[in-house]
């Protein structure tokens, strides 16, 4: 083939400028750990890459939704064992105070700190954990109980998502388990009464406040295993949410890492392949009849 | 043969060797001039009449002719692939510009879809959260400001390649120009039996150059001109006569450039049609209305069905203290949503500052009164009445006469309808109508008898008609009030009816520019609905429901949903949907990027084939000047000798 003056600087530039090129790509994988960073690049990696990112996204809202859910419900477990605590005592004290070996100013006395107790109950039904109620299902405005003991919060539970698209109740029904409304004793009537026993020394009202605590207790109980369920289905949320979100960021991360000893290898046989090819251009540049004649 | 003839034609010789030398330098001269092709003297023998021994004798030599040295074979075929390469090059050169579908690009539109939908899953934690809401408000406007701006980007992306088109059309106008005329002083010097080989050069590189920008076509006429057409056979050189272009705004395609042309014979003008134009010119018109377009209304689509989505929820939810009826986005629509026919507020709508111009008065709407069907036909309304239902009040709102007018032209049609009615059916007449328009701006139809219609409906006529947009408030939103209110005239049906009838005018056409965060939602972050309308309640039982339990996150769980629901403008959920974008996106960038690779591969092989036939080399040329070079001393020898022989001669005595 004739080879023209133009066709060797031509070439030149060609073979050059493309060896250039696949040095720079190199490079940029090298320097920046991408192998991705335009849709030409790899078009299906690059939309799966946006895809799986916002799936990661998604799943660790899950994860934060869920985590604040089972800390909420932890705190509600604490509080309802506090309560099951004070009951306790509650109990202990109306079965000691019933007995025939005390007279009515000692039941007097008992009947104050039973008084005591009944507000630490709704001192404790009416927790607040960042300006929520805890028992108050979806009403936030207002504490579940008034001084009267009446129900002022919502029946309808709180939700929180366990996956997307996918929610169940996050907060425990104060009035299924405090309430007569639940189908159960009612805490404040019980209490109350039971006081009101105590002052009267009224052994038989007291003996009958005795069964409607022990209720009461079966009732915190059954709302601290309700707590229990709800959380342990948060802590499988979580734990399935983790597994599934750095599920994404692999998959993301495969599709958009370099693969830096290959990138770097490709930067290295590009540096050569340059090289050589300049050596070759100005050897091809030298060679010609003008130095000569 | 004379001593004295030698010595002439030594000198002749000299002169063409001196010629042929000339040539050589010229060629030297311009061997990095692109285009150039090399050109060869070519010697002849020159044959006198004189005869030596029988034998005719030679006169030395003379330039025949100098001649291009060029390959028609392989020139015929460069303009395709010219056309191709340029096309190529026009397009992924745009595409690649485009950086909005960039996946790690921060404050993307994937970022933003997603940020938005994790602040709402925040405050489902806590709706009641002020701190909370106000991030929600933060990541809306961040999401609409996503799409205005990544819309936005391909339209200044659209408007550059409008601004490059306009400057090319100009080339195109001048190199087709330069081709008719150098057609006329090549067809001239072929005349008058001349080569004209530099005017051949020229007229080469701006045919190569016209291809590469417009995909057009060569082939030689036979009396030397060179004729060229767009792929679609629209003639743009003719030999001596070149078509001319030219751009203007193309309402049709939102303003961008359109091309139109004068024929060769000045004629004109006319449109060039759709995927004439090739070349360079072709690729960036097809990454302005094909690709880019495209990637615009997916937005668009992306940004209409989520804000629409969205909209249908928080429209029909509850925020702090009962605040209903809210968008959460502008510019987009909202649907009546079936689900919540109860929804609380005003029945009616508020007419008094909304525009009113798109209103069709061709469109006649059908009133139920009093169980008697009443065609209204509303271009009969006078021009002063048209100018008052017509009127634009979104900038200043209705006057009180204005209101007065209103309703007396929309009573004047009514009993217009309710006159012929009666004048048919003298045994079963009905009232006329009583219309009003309240201090709230609502408009009421009632019959005058009664003073409410036993029996009330309205068939809306279609888009745009003059009662459904009376009864939505805004045509550009597609809001509308409901109420349960006991003292409602207009049934919640009917406004489902009236929203339908003008919210169908909704297309996600512009919605990726136009969506914006509802500023009233900015302004006062309560009225962010993240509850049930169901779950509100009447707190002081004074009718009006007035209380929202604040820890209700179901309308956010219902509008968390939407980021995994199927879109039905989209075709795909809102995830699938951005991944489809990008990766289509990315393909057609690939797709240029292989047409390019494959156009120039072709046309540097075959260029290169060119430059090594054409093309100059200077070792062949110093050959070739060392050549002539010898033969000027070897002719200069023959004056020396000749004149050697005459001295001889002369000294003989």
């Amino acid at each position: 083939m004739r080879i023209s003056d133009k066709m060797i600087f031509d070439s030149s530039v060609i073979r050059n400028s493309n060896h250039r090129s696949r040095m720079e790509k190199a490079m940029a994988e090298t320097s920046t750990g991408r192998r991705v960073v335009h849709p030409w690049d790899d078009p299906v990696a690059a939309g799966r890459i946006a895809y799986h990112n916002n799936n990661e996204k998604q799943w660790e809202g899950v994860i934060n939704s869920a985590e604040r859910a089972a800390s909420e419900l932890q705190t509600a477990d604490d509080v309802l064992g506090n309560i099951q605590n004070v009951l306790t005592r509650a109990y202990e004290l109306s079965v000691q105070l019933a007995n025939d070996t005390y007279n009515p100013e000692d039941r007097e006395a008992g009947a104050i700190e039973l008084a005591t107790l009944q507000e630490e109950v709704f001192y404790y039904l009416n927790t607040s954990v960042g300006g929520r109620y805890i028992f108050g299902g979806i009403e936030d405005n207002k504490p579940p109980f008034d001084n009267a003991g009446n129900f002022e919060g919502s029946a309808i539970q709180r939700r929180s998502e366990i996956a997307p698209g996918l929610t169940t109740e996050s907060s425990i029904n104060a009035s299924k388990y405090f309430t007569a409304a639940g189908g159960g004793v009612d805490a404040y009537t019980i209490l109350t009464d039971l006081n009101t026993s105590m002052l009267a020394s009224d052994k038989a009202g007291i003996q009958t406040g005795i069964g409607g605590l022990k209720d009461l207790i079966t009732q915190v109980s059954n709302a601290r295993a309700d707590a229990g369920t709800q959380q342990n289905f948060f802590d499988i949320a979580i734990e399935t949410g983790m597994f599934l979100r750095d599920q994404e960021n692999n998959r993301s991360a495969s599709l958009s890492d370099a693969d830096i000893i290959d990138a770097a290898s490709r930067l290295q046989m590009a540096e050569r392949a340059l090289e050589a090819s300049l050596t070759a251009s100005v050897k091809s540049f030298r060679l010609t009849l003008l130095d000569k004649i | 043969m004379s001593l004295f003839t030698m010595v002439h034609v030594a000198a002749n010789s000299m002169a063409t060797q001196r010629s042929k030398s000339a040539t050589i330098a010229h060629n030297l001269e311009n061997v990095n001039t692109p285009g150039y092709s090399r050109q060869r003297a070519h010697l002849r023998s020159v044959t006198s009449g004189r005869q030596i021994g029988g034998s005719l004798v030679g006169d030395g030599a003379r330039v025949a002719y100098v001649t291009q040295v060029r390959d028609q074979f392989t020139e015929a075929q460069i303009p395709k692939y010219q056309a191709e390469s340029g096309y190529g090059t026009g397009l992924s050169h745009v595409l690649k510009a485009v950086s909005i579908f960039d996946p790690n690009e921060p404050g993307n539109v994937v970022e933003a879809v997603s940020d938005y939908f994790q602040n709402l899953r925040e405050l489902a934690q806590n709706p009641g959260d002020t701190a909370l809401r106000t991030t929600v408000v933060g990541a809306g406007k961040q999401f609409a400001a996503a799409f205005n701006l990544a819309w936005e980007s391909l339209e200044e992306h659209r408007n550059a390649i409008d601004h490059t088109v306009n400057l090319e059309m100009n080339r195109v106008n001048q190199l087709s120009g330069r081709v008719a005329n150098l057609n006329q002083q090549i067809k001239n010097a072929l005349d008058a039996g001349v080569y004209p080989n530099d005017l051949m050069d020229e007229r080469l590189i701006a045919r190569d150059e016209l291809s590469e920008l417009t995909g057009a076509t060569a082939y030689n006429s036979g009396d030397g001109t060179l004729n060229m057409a767009f792929p679609n056979g629209q003639t743009l050189v003719n030999g001596l006569e070149a078509a001319t272009f030219e751009t203007l705004p193309d309402p049709s395609n939102d303003g961008h450039l359109s091309i139109r042309y004068y024929k060769t014979d000045g004629s004109g003008p006319y449109d060039l049609p759709q995927g004439a134009m090739q070349g360079r010119l072709g690729g960036y018109l097809e990454a302005r209305d094909g690709v880019i377009a495209e990637a615009q209304s997916e937005l668009d689509a992306l940004a209409f069905d989520i804000g629409t989505q969205i909209n249908n929820i928080h429209f029909y939810a509850a925020g702090k203290d009962a605040a209903t009826h809210n968008l959460f986005f502008d510019n987009v629509g909202v649907m009546v949503n079936s689900a919540y026919p109860e929804s609380a507020g005003t029945k009616g709508v508020d007419i008094t500052n909304v525009d009113h111009s798109s209103i069709n008065i061709a469109q006649q709407d059908t009133l139920t009164l009093d169980g008697v069907s009443l065609t209204l036909d509303w271009s009969t309304l006078t021009g002063a009445e048209q100018a008052v239902v017509l009127g634009d009040y979104s900038v200043t709102p209705m006057t009180a006469a204005d209101q007065t007018n209103m309703a007396a032209a929309v009573k004047r049609i009514i009993n217009d309808a309710v006159t012929a009615h009666n004048t048919a059916n003298p045994t079963a007449t009905i009232d006329p109508a009583e219309v009003t328009m309240g201090t709230d701006g609502m408009l009421t139809i009632n019959s005058t008898a009664t003073g409410s219609a036993s029996s009330f409906d309205i068939t809306f006529g279609g888009n745009n008609s003059v009662m459904a947009q009376l009864l939505v408030n805004n045509a550009a939103t597609g809001a509308v009030d409901v109420s349960n209110s006991s003292t409602d005239t207009l049934s919640d049906s009917l406004i489902a009816n009236a929203v339908t009838a003008v919210t169908t005018e909704f297309n996600a056409k512009g919605a990726a520019a136009a969506i914006a965060m509802n500023l009233d939602l900015d302004e006062n972050n309560d009225l962010i609905a993240t509850a049930d309308f169901a779950n509100v309640t009447d707190e002081d039982l004074d009718g009006i429901l007035d209380s929202t339990p604040n820890g209700d996150a179901s309308a956010l769980f219902s509008m968390l949903d939407v980021q995994n629901l199927d879109l039905s403008n989209v075709g795909n959920t809102a995830n699938g949907g951005l991944n489809d974008m990008i990766t289509s996106f990315g393909v057609e960038v690939n797709a240029a990027e292989a047409l390019l690779y494959s156009a120039d591969l072709s046309l540097n092989h075959l260029k290169s084939l060119r430059e090594s036939i054409s093309g100059v080399s200077i070792d062949e040329e110093l050959v070739e000047l060392e050549a002539s070079q010898r033969a000027y001393q070897g002719i200069a020898k023959v004056i020396t000798t000749s004149d050697q022989m005459m001295d001889t001669l002369m000294r003989i005595k």
